[in-house]
Order: structure tokens, then C-alpha cells, then sequence
């Protein structure tokens, strides 16, 4: 379901040239929740644009769900965005003036959906993911662990095949945290979604089917992290990093 | 719902405080240009109905060369014997004297009641006929309540005729139009005068306060009451009053109306006329009448000293000025909406500069480029279409109130200007869609992932560079239409059109730069001086100087206005009304004869008269399709007893060869504006015309204006404002008669008085001089006594209430300007909430933080006023010489620094008040909330 192969991008920091992958190769054939680990700088964050299309490889192949996003043109990574993949990013990222529904409902909006369908669905997924009581707040009023819930149902609103997750959990308490790798395996689980989180901890890793360790901006290993603990994946990310 | 007008409502709902700032710039400026529009519109339209008073529907007329001569009534019957001629009308206009001698009761100290004293009122009006019938079709006549005259005894007073005779000058004690001035001083008040015959004096004492008011009121000049025409050597006619018309708009003086055999028997000209008005059949057209029947016109034996001419002749010129004035409100307009829509346009960039994760994740999301440029265009729409919504009427109301204000000076009525109107809103729309533009467009162009990333950017010095690059050219621009060669009207329209809008956005522009330059130069000082320290305050401003910059530049075009109109104030208060020497007395009237000057003569302290003619001509000197001014008043007089009683400043020649040449013939001297304009001095030769009778005459001198043109329009004689003329050429009798008037003897409209100077036996002030002569000749037939000293107080004062509307406008200008300073406050507050928590939790005290925000708005204000005070002086520097082309006056630039400071000092306290609102709700939050602000 998604293939990476060969792909490589720099980009300019200030006055200097900074490569963040260099060959990158990956395959991911079924559905499950899967983790993209690596030390700071490695190009966790790179690669995750890449595959939402926010950004081009300067080389190689990005295939998801059968279609080539590494040659898209603005229209086409537009529409894939809207349709194809859910991004979850660390920050939220709701819309401060918008209520949680109508923050569900904006990709079905932008995509020009019926309004009443849209409705119907914002509501099942809020209540699927147990905020349902909390429709009608603004983000300003939800806590942080609803406000991702909330995000996560906006990923999910165009039952797309692929969720990507930037760090779900970095603004999140350890319980929080908990409850949202959790789901987020759940929800892979149940629905036949290809969830790939980039995290550095291995606590979250633990809730995955396996992790891939990136390093200098290639992979550097693969690790089963399926019935580990935090502790088993910690050890074994260590020692693939050496 | 489209997508992007959905985001758009969510946009400006979510966040009302901010989006009712702009929308309040809409409206103000709407407002503004409605307000100004109105004002205009209703003078334009109270000159119109003016004109058509002077005019009526009739579609020829026929009148004396001269004016204040008459003929006989049987040329109205040979006029309406033509086949084309519907009906031909004669008409008397001239001016009159009304008196009312009535009973007053006013107190008495010593008896402690309230004692009869006989009183007289009289005051001069114009006397107007009105047959009734047909005429009354010509010029429709407005009453306040009666009825129009049917019999000869009887007539219909003006309300300002009225209230001069009750006593009452246009709003109690306030004289602040040169007319109610005028005509309050000719309601003259002398005791000892007696009741007419037959009239009861009622009691000789009242006993209380209310029992006098109750008999004042009894014997108030009102309808069925009796007054008096005065008569020179003839007694004095009765009349009753039948009714009240509507006073003559704007300007007009105090009209009585007759029927056409009553105001003939007031004037000692029965069956004869002044006018005679002939209205065409149905589908006649007016010019080719008058070519086909002037040779029967010519073939009367009066015809030498009429002209028979088409109305349209006479309100050719009037139409065209009317429409060139609009000129400058379109201009003003488009100037008043560009500034509204730089101010929307930071308004919206910095919203969108706030915005840019939620932009981004917007496009992660799958919002296509145009949708959140859409959103943009939306906001932009509803900002439009909301500001003019209020704006508008919030305009109109203003522009009632102050018209209702000032209706007893101004006798203007509210015409309603739908174009203007319309165009208001269509102005606010645009500029609020200009303004979304370039937001529209940032916001399309932003890359999602270089927002996500929320790297801290510093913009670039290039940036800077090129903004300080082109708004140097575009203000170099500004002058390049008088250098450039072109034709008068080429250049004042190249300018109008280009160069003021590059002046404007040159230095709006020029914000940037300047913002930058004193951030570098001042922040030191202005951190020292607010306990701020320099580095904060520095890098505070140079993160976003575009942002301070435009904002600076929107502050700078109140103050750029109030510079300007003060600076080109006080240039014409001394470069020119400062240096033109008025007569210190003089008499006006329609047709003032040898006996109005021999009775002059005979006042003890009188020196000299001199007659004086003033007639419209034709003129090739100083025409130009700008102002439509091809007419140049004629001053006839004799040479030798004009030179011995006025001194002029000779710029080119001497008073010795002016009067010997002036007394052959064929000369003239010209006013210096000539010199100015046109290069035309001694030697040169110009052209003048009266119904296509052209000569030239040789300029035998420059002189500085004596004030005689200036006289001629101030108290509308010959209804000089149907025919504008601008400059005057002074000349001969002789030439007027036997060059210009084919013969006809010019009427004198003005005899120019000499007094004895101070100090000599005799002699009085020119107050008393004033009132003397006022007293000696109001029932001799005259118009107006005038005194050169008030006249130009008057003027200076009217230059004075220009000046202050106009700064009013500009402080309002200023006020929406606020607006945009306290969006840009306050995005900058909500964009900068971290980096306030983080300087809270580092321990900066609430103080210091509150102190960076207003030291950032001190900035922007001194930017503002430096910016603010260019531009005015480079705007007026081009407006004189637009002045010096157009009309031939010189003035100079002398900045009056006391105002620019105050007008700076409106800029400090109006930007820093407009911070405070936001920086009090600065100070209210907690640094943990500041830090929060992160999150989510």
C-alpha cells in the first residue's frame, strides 16, 4: 500500500544545504498501525511530508494506495490530500474558529460534499472516538486528549486508506497518550488503515505492528514491536541503531 | 455553502473584534465621501436652482447692455408677434429699499416697567415682478405660507427680508456669511420715525414682562401687516404683505416679489422693463430663433443698447464650472478609498501572517490554492458591503446635521447625490477587494509546509531596499507633469490622474523605509525615554517593518491633508488676499447715477468719488477648458480722478503712462495674475469681446489687484457669477462705450468712495464712514454700502472656516487610520503571545511588556508625522503651481510649523491611543495564558 523507493530530499537551512534523505527505500503491503522511529535529524518529519505530498523528492518513488504522489502536480496533491490520506499532527492543528464538528466536516467541505452527509458522519465519528458530547465546543474549550480525538475523526472523515500521524502524542500526558495509541491501533485494525506514526518514543512504537528505524536519512532496519513492551522496544531500537 | 465562503464566515465571525476595525475603516471612509459628496451636491444643486431663479425656463431674453436701465414694455409685444414665440414677458429686477416703522417696548430703568418707543426697520432686496399666470410658469416660486401678489399694493417678502425686518440677522448675533453680515447691517434701526396713518401705536407703558412681549409680537412684521418702499424725493409706497417665499439659496440676497405694475410704480418706471423673457413653442430650438430674427431685432430703434441672446449662452459656462468641480471630489474620493484600501490591505495581511498554520493545515487538509484565496475575496466582500452599509447613511446623517446647522447662514437645501452615493459604494467594495487582493494572493502562494515548519524568519534587506527604490520614483512622479511640457489641461489632468495617485502610493510605500531608518536611528531614544530596551524594541519592529510601515503610511494622510490645507491657507492670507488693497468705502448698485455720486460728495468727510463700470467681457488672455473661464471683467472708469483716489502697486509701468494712455484709447492695464499665467505684460496685446464685438488693447501696465474684481463678485453684481470671470482688465470709459458696448453708455455699478485720513478735521473712522453713507443713501435706489476692511476680514474668515472643516476631515481621515493602527496592535499582541509569555517568565514585569507595544506604536506615529508633513508640502507645492498655471496666482510655500506641530502631535496621541485599548487587555493576562497560547 505504500512503497518508497530510492527517495532522496534536501533542503536549504539559511545558508546551508541540508540533506534529509538519501535513498530512502520502505514497503508497507498491509493494513496495520506502523511506527517511523530515528534520532533527531534523521528525516522522520521529511519523510512524512513526502508521503502527504506537501513537499517533491528531489529522486526516487513514492508510491500510496497505487498512486505515484512523488510526480503530482498542485491539483492532483490537492485532491489526494483531500481524499487519499488523514494527516494528524502534533499540534492539532483545529481550527481555533471553528467548532469540533464543523473542524470534522472541513475536508468533506473543501471537497464540496453534501452538507447533511457530511453532518451525519462528523457525528458518528465523534462519537465513535467518545466525543460526542462535545459537538458544538471550540478547540479552546476541549482538552488536549479531545482536541486530538477530534483530529483524529477529521483524518478519518474521507475513510481514506492511509492515516499519517506527526508525533500524535508530543502535547499529550502519559495517560492521554496511552489511550490514543491504543485507538489509533483500533482504528487500523478495524477499518484495514495503513497508520504510519513517526514517534520517538518507544512506549508509542509498543502499540505498532513493527517499526522502521530511519538513521542519516536511509533506512537503517526494521524491528517487530507486536507484543513488546515499552522497554523490549526501547532495547531493540537501540541496538539496531548500532 | 461554497467552501471558501464558508471559511470566509468562519474566519470573520471567529474573530468579530478584528473584522469590525476593518469594517469600521470602510465605513468611515465611507462616510466621508458620502458626507463631503452631499455637501457638494447640495451647493451644486442650491447654485442650479439659483441659477434657474436668475434665468427661469425661459429659452431667450432680451436685456439691457447696461445694466439698471429699462425699456419700454411694447418690445414684449413685438417679441411675441414672432410665429415661434410661445409668450413673451416683460420683467423688472432691481434693487429696493422696505422699511417697517412699528411700535417697540422696551424697558424703562427708572419707571420699572416697560415703556413704547417708534422704531424703523428697512433693509435693501432685490424687487422682483411676477405676473401672475404665465410668468409664475417661468420661475416657480416656493411659499412658506400666504399667497403670490395679484394687485399692485401688495407683496411677498423673502424669510431673510422678513427676519431683517423683525430685527433678526440670520441666527441670533452670529454673522458668519459675508450676506447675512451684509444685509444685517443694512437693517438699519432709527428711532423718532412716524407709524403710517391709521396704524393704532397701542399703549404708551406695559405694566409687565409679558404683556410687552405679548404687544411685540402683536406688531411683528407678518402676513396682512403693512410696510413701506422707499422712494428718492417721492413719498414713500404701503404695501401689505401677502405672503412668504422661501429664501434665495446660497448667497441670494433678501427678494421682495410684486406684480409687475406694482414694483414698475415703486420704481418710478411704469410700463417699462429690465427683462424681457420669451419662452419658444414646442420643438423650436432656441439658437437658430435668435439668428433668424436678430436681423428684426436689429431693426428696432432700442435694439443699440439690447441684447437678444439664448439663456443657454448665460448658463453655458455656469454648467461647465459646475461640472469641472466635481473634478476635485472624484479625486478626493479615489484618494479616500486608496488610503481605505492600504489600510485593509495590512489589515488582512497581518490576519493572514497570524494565520499561516491555520492556512497550512488548511491545504494539508485538501483546500485547493483558490479556495483559500477565495476566502480572502469573501472577507474582503462582506468588509465592502458592510462598511458601505453604514457608512452611507452614517455619511448622509452627518451631512444633514451639519447643513441643518448652518442653514440660516448657508440657505442651502439637501440635494441628494445619487451618483455620488452610488459611487460611495462602489468605492467601499473596491477598495475592500483591492485590499483582500494581495492577501488573497500571499495566502494562495504559501507553501503548507514552510508554515508547519514555523521557523522564525527575518525578512530581507533587498525587500526593504526595493520598497525605499520605488516609492523615491513614484513620488519623483508626482511633479513630472510640469516639466514634461505638455498643454494646461494635458498637465493638470496628467497630474490629477497620475501624479497625485503616485504621490499617495509612493509614500505609503515609503512607510517601510522610513519605519526601518527611525527604528534605526530613534529606538535608543524612544527605549530610553519608555524604559524599553532598545534590542526588544528594535527587533520588535524590524520582524515585520512592513506591517509598521503601511500602517504608518496610513496614519500619515490625515496629517499630509491638514499640512497641506494650512500651509496653502496661509499662502493665500499673505501672498495674495494679504497684498490686495480693497476701497475703503464704496457704493454699489445696479445703476448708480451722477446724483448718487453729487449726494456722496456732499457728506463732510468726504474727499473724492469715482464711478466705476464693471462688465463681463470676453476674453483670449486667460481661457482655458479647466476652470471654463473666457470672461474677464472690464473696470471702466475715468483715468484721472481713479489714479487720484486709488494707489496701485505697479509691478510693470507707472501711473503717469497709464493715464495718458489709458485717456487716448486702446489700452489697458492687467492684473499681475496675467503676468503670472501668461507672460503677458507691458507692450503685449489681448483680445476682449461683447457679443462679438472684438478689439485688442495694448497692455500699458501691471498692477496688483485693488480688489474692484473681487468686490464685483463678492456682492453679485450683475449676477457676475453667471458670468465667472476670474481676473479683470482695467480700462476707459470711452473704450467700454465706443470699443466693447457699440455706444452704449456703460451703467456705473460702483462708486468708490475717498474719506478724510485720521487725524484730519472731519475725519471718521471707516465704520462710521460705512454708516453714515448707509444712513444718507438707503432710500436713494442702491444695492450695498461696503467697507474694504471687512471685506476682507470676511474673507479671511471664510478662508478660516474652510481651513477648519477641511482639518476636520483630516482628523477623521486620521480616525479611520486608527483603526487600521489598532488591527495591526492587536494581531501583533496575538501573533507575539509567546514570546510575551516568555519574556514574563524570564522576569520582565508586566510594565515592560505593555511599554514595548506602545513603544512600537511611538515609532509608527513618528514615521507618520514625518511622512504625513512630506507629503502635504509636496502636495501643495504642486497645487500652487497648478494655482500659478490655471489663474495666475503666485504663493509660496511658508509651512505654518505651529499647526504641523499640533497636527503631529493629533498623529502621537490618536496612534498611541489607538494601541491602548488592546495593550489594557495585554495587561490583564497571566503569563501562563501567554505561554498557552501555543497549544491548540
Amino acid at each position: 500500500m505504500i512503497r518508497c523507493a530510492g527517495v532522496k530530499k534536501a533542503y536549504r537551512l539559511g545558508e546551508r544545504e541540508v540533506t534529509a534523505l538519501r535513498g530512502f527505500d520502505m514497503e508497507i503491503g498491509q493494513p496495520g498501525f506502523y511506527a517511523v522511529m530515528g534520532p533527531s535529524g534523521s528525516g522522520k518529519s521529511t519523510l512524512l511530508h513526502l508521503l502527504a505530498a506537501l513537499d517533491k523528492p528531489d529522486a526516487g518513488e513514492i508510491i500510496i494506495a497505487g498512486r505515484a504522489v512523488h510526480s503530482m502536480g498542485e491539483a492532483q496533491a490537492t485532491e489526494y490530500r483531500r481524499r487519499s490520506i488523514g494527516i494528524v499532527f502534533q499540534q492539532f492543528n483545529l481550527i481555533p474558529t471553528l467548532s469540533a464538528i464543523e473542524n470534522v466536516e472541513l475536508p468533506g467541505l473543501l471537497a464540496g460534499d453534501e452538507p447533511a452527509a457530511l453532518r451525519t458522519r462528523a457525528r458518528e465519528l465523534l462519537d465513535q472516538l467518545g466525543v460526542g458530547e462535545r459537538l458544538g465546543h471550540r478547540p479552546d474549550a476541549l482538552s488536549g486528549g479531545e482536541q486530538q480525538r477530534v483530529a483524529i475523526a477529521r483524518a478519518l472523515m474521507a475513510a481514506p486508506p492511509v492515516i499519517l500521524a506527526d508525533e500524535p502524542t508530543g502535547n499529550l500526558d502519559t495517560a492521554s497518550s496511552e489511550r490514543l495509541w491504543g485507538l489509533l491501533g483500533g482504528l487500523a485494525h478495524e477499518r484495514g488503515l495503513v497508520i504510519v506514526m513517526v514517534t520517538h518514543e518507544p512506549a508509542a512504537a509498543a502499540h505498532c505492528r513493527s517499526a522502521y528505524i530511519l538513521k542519516d536519512g536511509v533506512l537503517h532496519g526494521q524491528i517487530e514491536t507486536e507484543g513488546l513492551d515499552a522497554a523490549g522496544v526501547a532495547s531493540r531500537y537501540q541496538q539496531c541503531l548500532r | 455553502m461554497r467552501p471558501g465562503l464558508r471559511l470566509a464566515t468562519s474566519n470573520v465571525f471567529g474573530r468579530r473584534s478584528r473584522t469590525m476595525l476593518l469594517v469600521a475603516v470602510v465605513a468611515m471612509s465611507a462616510a466621508l465621501i458620502a458626507a463631503v459628496s452631499t455637501g457638494m451636491a447640495s451647493i451644486e444643486g442650491a447654485l442650479r436652482k439659483r441659477m434657474m431663479s436668475l434665468v427661469g425656463s425661459a429659452d431667450v431674453r432680451v436685456r439691457p447692455i447696461a445694466s439698471g436701465t429699462y425699456f419700454d414694455t411694447e418690445l414684449a409685444t413685438r417679441a411675441g408677434a414672432w410665429p415661434e414665440v410661445d409668450v413673451a414677458i416683460p420683467r423688472i429686477s432691481a434693487p429696493i429699499t422696505l422699511r417697517v416703522v412699528r411700535p417697540v417696548w422696551k424697558t424703562d430703568p427708572q419707571a420699572g416697567d416697560f415703556v413704547r418707543e417708534i422704531r424703523s426697520l428697512s433693509s435693501t432686496a432685490l424687487g422682483n415682478s411676477s405676473e401672475p399666470g404665465v410668468e409664475r410658469r417661468l420661475r416657480p416660486v416656493d411659499l412658506v405660507e400666504g399667497r403670490l401678489p395679484e394687485a399692485p399694493g401688495e407683496v411677498v417678502v423673502s424669510q431673510v427680508l422678513l427676519d431683517r425686518l423683525r430685527g433678526q440677522s440670520g441666527v441670533a448675533g452670529r454673522r458668519s456669511s459675508r450676506l447675512s453680515q451684509i444685509t444685517s447691517q443694512i437693517a438699519g434701526v432709527v428711532g423718532g420715525a412716524t407709524l403710517p396713518q391709521g396704524v393704532d401705536p397701542g399703549p404708551q407703558r406695559a405694566a409687565s414682562a409679558d404683556d410687552a412681549d405679548a404687544l411685540n409680537k402683536s406688531y411683528d412684521v407678518q402676513i396682512g401687516g403693512t410696510i413701506e418702499a422707499l422712494r428718492l424725493l417721492a413719498p414713500p409706497i404701503k404695501l401689505t404683505i401677502v405672503g412668504v417665499s422661501k429664501s434665495e439659496l446660497f448667497g441670494g440676497r433678501p427678494a421682495a416679489m410684486f406684480t409687475f405694475a406694482g414694483l414698475g410704480r415703486v420704481l418710478g418706471h411704469s410700463g417699462k422693463a429690465s427683462e424681457i423673457e420669451i419662452i419658444l413653442k414646442k420643438g423650436q430650438d432656441a439658437e437658430a430663433f435668435v439668428q433668424r430674427h436678430t436681423g428684426d431685432f436689429k431693426g428696432w430703434p432700442e435694439s443699440k443698447n439690447l441684447l437678444f441672446q439664448t439663456t443657454a449662452k448665460v448658463t453655458t459656462g455656469f454648467k461647465r464650472n459646475l461640472q469641472n468641480n466635481n473634478v476635485p471630489l472624484l479625486v478626493a474620493s479615489g484618494m479616500a478609498f486608496l488610503s481605505a484600501a492600504f489600510i485593509i490591505m495590512t489589515g488582512m495581511t497581518v490576519n493572514i501572517s497570524e494565520r499561516k498554520r491555520e492556512l497550512a493545515v488548511l491545504r494539508c487538509l485538501g483546500a485547493s490554492r483558490w479556495q483559500v484565496a477565495e476566502a480572502q475575496i469573501w472577507t474582503g466582500l462582506g468588509i465592502g458591503l458592510v462598511g458601505a452599509a453604514i457608512g452611507i447613511p452614517l455619511g448622509l446623517a452627518i451631512a444633514l446635521s451639519t447643513l441643518e446647522y448652518f442653514k440660516n447662514d448657508l440657505k442651502i437645501e439637501v440635494f441628494w447625490p445619487g451618483w455620488s452615493l452610488a459611487g460611495a459604494g462602489a468605492g467601499s467594495v473596491a477598495s475592500a477587494l483591492l485590499g483582500a487582493a494581495w492577501p488573497a494572493w500571499r495566502a494562495a502562494r504559501q507553501s503548507p509546509l514552510e508554515a508547519l515548519t514555523a521557523r522564525a524568519t527575518i525578512p530581507g534587506r533587498s525587500g526593504i531596499l526595493l520598497a525605499l527604490l520605488v516609492g523615491l520614483v513614484l513620488v519623483a512622479m508626482q511633479p513630472l507633469p510640469f516639466f514634461l511640457g505638455l498643454s494646461l489641461d494635458a498637465t493638470v489632468q496628467l497630474y490629477v490622474f497620475a501624479g497625485l495617485p503616485c504621490l499617495l502610493i509612493g509614500y505609503f510605500i515609503l512607510g517601510v523605509p522610513v519605519v526601518v531608518g527611525l527604528t534605526r536611528l530613534f529606538a535608543p531614544v524612544v527605549g530610553r525615554l519608555m524604559g524599553v530596551q532598545p534590542l526588544l524594541l528594535s527587533r520588535a519592529i524590524m520582524a515585520t517593518p512592513w506591517r509598521h510601515g503601511l500602517t504608518a503610511g496610513a496614519m500619515m494622510t490625515g496629517l499630509g491633508l491638514m499640512v497641506a490645507v494650512r500651509t496653502q491657507g496661509r499662502a493665500i492670507a499673505e501672498d495674495w488676499l494679504g497684498k490686495i488693497q480693497f476701497p475703503e468705502i464704496f457704493v454699489t448698485g445696479s445703476n448708480l447715477l451722477p446724483r448718487h455720486q453729487r449726494a456722496l460728495e456732499g457728506l463732510p468727510f468726504v474727499t473724492d468719488t469715482v464711478a466705476i463700470s464693471l462688465h463681463s467681457v470676453e476674453s483670449d488672455a486667460m481661457s482655458n477648458g479647466i476652470l471654463a473661464i473666457d470672461k474677464t471683467t472690464f473696470i471702466a472708469f475715468e483715468p484721472v480722478p481713479f489714479f487720484k483716489l486709488t494707489h496701485l502697486d505697479f509691478e510693470q509701468g507707472d501711473v503717469t503712462t497709464a493715464t495718458r494712455r489709458l485717456e487716448e484709447g486702446g489700452c489697458v492695464i492687467v492684473a499681475r495674475e496675467f503676468l503670472n499665467a501668461r507672460g503677458l505684460g507691458i507692450g503685449s496685446t489681448i483680445r476682449c469681446g461683447y457679443e462679438g464685438r472684438w478689439q485688442n488693447f495694448e497692455i500699458v501696465g501691471v498692477v496688483s489687484s485693488p480688489g474692484l474684481d473681487l468686490v464685483n463678485q463678492y456682492f453679485d453684481l450683475g449676477q457676475a457669477f453667471a458670468d465667472t470671470a476670474v481676473h479683470a482688465v482695467f480700462g476707459s470709459r470711452k473704450d467700454l462705450r465706443d470699443k466693447l458696448l457699440g455706444g452704449v453708455e456703460p451703467s456705473t455699478q460702483l462708486v468708490q468712495v475717498g474719506i478724510k485720513g485720521a487725524g484730519t478735521p472731519g475725519a471718521v473712522t471707516d465704520d462710521e464712514a460705512e454708516e453714515r453713507v448707509r444712513a444718507a443713501m438707503q432710500d436713494a435706489g442702491i444695492l450695498d454700502v461696503g467697507n474694504g476692511r471687512k471685506i476682507k476680514t470676511d474673507i479671511t474668515a471664510v478662508i478660516a472656516r474652510s481651513m477648519l472643516v477641511t482639518s476636520v476631515i483630516a482628523v477623521i481621515s486620521m480616525l479611520v487610520a486608527c483603526m487600521g493602527v489598532a488591527n495591526l496592535i492587536v494581531a501583533g499582541i496575538d501573533a507575539r503571545q509567546f514570546e510575551f509569555g516568555v519574556l514574563r517568565a524570564v522576569g520582565a514585569r508586566r510594565g515592560l511588556v505593555l511599554r514595548l507595544v506602545l513603544a512600537e506604536a511611538v515609532l509608527i506615529a513618528l514615521a507618520a508625522m514625518i511622512l504625513g508633513t512630506l507629503i502635504g508640502l509636496q502636495a501643495v507645492w504642486a497645487g500652487q503651481r497648478i494655482d500659478a498655471m490655471l489663474i495666475g496666482i503666485r504663493l509660496f510655500v511658508h509651512p505654518p510649523w505651529g499647526p504641523i506641530l499640533m497636527g503631529c502631535g493629533v498623529v502621537l496621541v490618536l496612534t498611541v491611543g489607538a494601541a491602548a485599548p488592546a495593550v489594557i487587555a495585554l495587561a490583564r493576562r497571566t503569563p501562563r495564558d501567554l505561554l498557552a497560547a501555543t497549544r491548540g
